[in-house]
């Protein structure tokens, strides 16, 4: 094996992503050439300081505004669905009432005998607070009550 | 639980189940960020985003390939998207990168040896800023994260022998950077 041009073999070799042929071949090579054997222990030191090299720890805050964003109508993306929903909401309450009201009047106006409905509108009038006949039951009632007074 | 059962429970409603996948990741992908964009704002930002995005695709994700290179692949093309976005604003509003690199923190035991570790740590973090993207992205996937090239080629979607390439390149280009800090004495 020649030199290893800009570290071809010598990068996989200290990563352990060499073949098994290939490998014996660098060795070979290594314990023969000074200045491949030099590059080797470099590669080493620069791949010791990446194992001191700080890893981080994520910001306190990062867990929470990542589940509060999810949880957001942003993560979702812009949806009609819930104007969609508010508006329908309102309209079957508008038809609900509606329907009540003219149902209403159509039990009045239809079920109801004409003159059946003219006894209720006369039994509300204050025509049935008349003064009783002075032979009544009726009356002979009231005058004992305002007797008692 | 493994990510699948998660999955599987978010998919049925149970919203808690994506919770707790973004509490298990957040910090990788964080760092992923961090590493990629260069400070903690535009990572915080990019990882947020990274979540949301998982979150809405994750109903029709198939478990062809695994959690987290799917993630990864979000977060990558979310950095991507961010750098591009911003790149303009970066000419005019440049950050200054001594008061970032002064900000890196050292657990190194002695005042001396903390001294070469932060100043070895700064080189690496100047050296990693002045790769491509392209460049910068496979090695940390590659030295911080861990994947292997096979897991590198799916988050990229690209060839095990563009990735191959990229990380031999990248290494070469961080020692040439890095100077004192790789060489033999």
């Amino acid at each position: 094996m020649r030199c290893s041009k800009d570290g071809k073999y010598l990068s996989p070799y200290i990563d352990g992503e060499l073949g098994a042929k290939e490998v014996v071949r660098l060795e070979s090579h290594l314990a023969q050439c000074d200045r491949c054997s030099k590059d080797l222990v470099e590669m080493r030191r620069l791949s010791g300081l990446f194992s001191n090299a700080e890893r981080f720890s994520a910001p306190p805050g990062l867990r929470s505004s990542v589940m509060e964003r999810v949880r957001g109508p942003s993560a979702k993306g812009f949806s009609l669905i819930p104007f969609f929903t508010g508006f329908a909401e309102t309209v079957a309450v508008l038809l609900a009432i509606t329907a009540g009201v003219m149902s209403g009047g159509l039990l009045i106006n239809n079920l109801v005998p004409h003159h059946k409905g003219e006894q209720i509108v006369s039994s509300l009038s204050l025509e049935s607070f008349e003064e009783l006949p002075p032979d009544s039951l009726g009356r002979a009632y009231l005058v004992m009550t305002e007797e008692r007074r | 639980m493994d990510d699948f059962r998660f999955i599987e429970n978010f998919k049925k409603g149970d919203i808690s189940a994506f919770g707790t996948l973004v509490q298990k990741y957040q910090d990788r992908i964080y760092t992923l960020c961090r590493y990629i964009l260069e400070n903690q704002d535009d990572a915080n930002d990019a990882a947020q985003d990274t979540f949301v995005k998982a979150y809405q695709g994750l109903k029709s994700f198939k478990p062809t390939s695994s959690f987290y290179t799917w993630l990864y692949r979000i977060a990558v093309n979310t950095c991507l998207d961010h750098k591009r976005k911003y790149s303009l604003h970066s000419l005019f509003f440049s950050k200054d990168f001594e008061e970032h690199i002064d900000n890196y923190p050292s657990h190194a035991p002695s005042p001396e040896a903390a001294y070469v570790a932060k100043q070895s740590m700064q080189a690496l973090q100047a050296a990693l800023n002045s790769l491509s993207t392209k460049l910068r992205v496979v090695i940390v996937l590659n030295e911080l994260e861990g994947l292997s090239y096979e897991e590198i080629a799916e988050v990229l979607d690209v060839s095990i022998g563009t990735v191959k390439s990229r990380i031999s390149r990248a290494r070469e280009e961080l020692k040439k950077s890095m100077g004192e800090f790789t060489e033999q004495r």
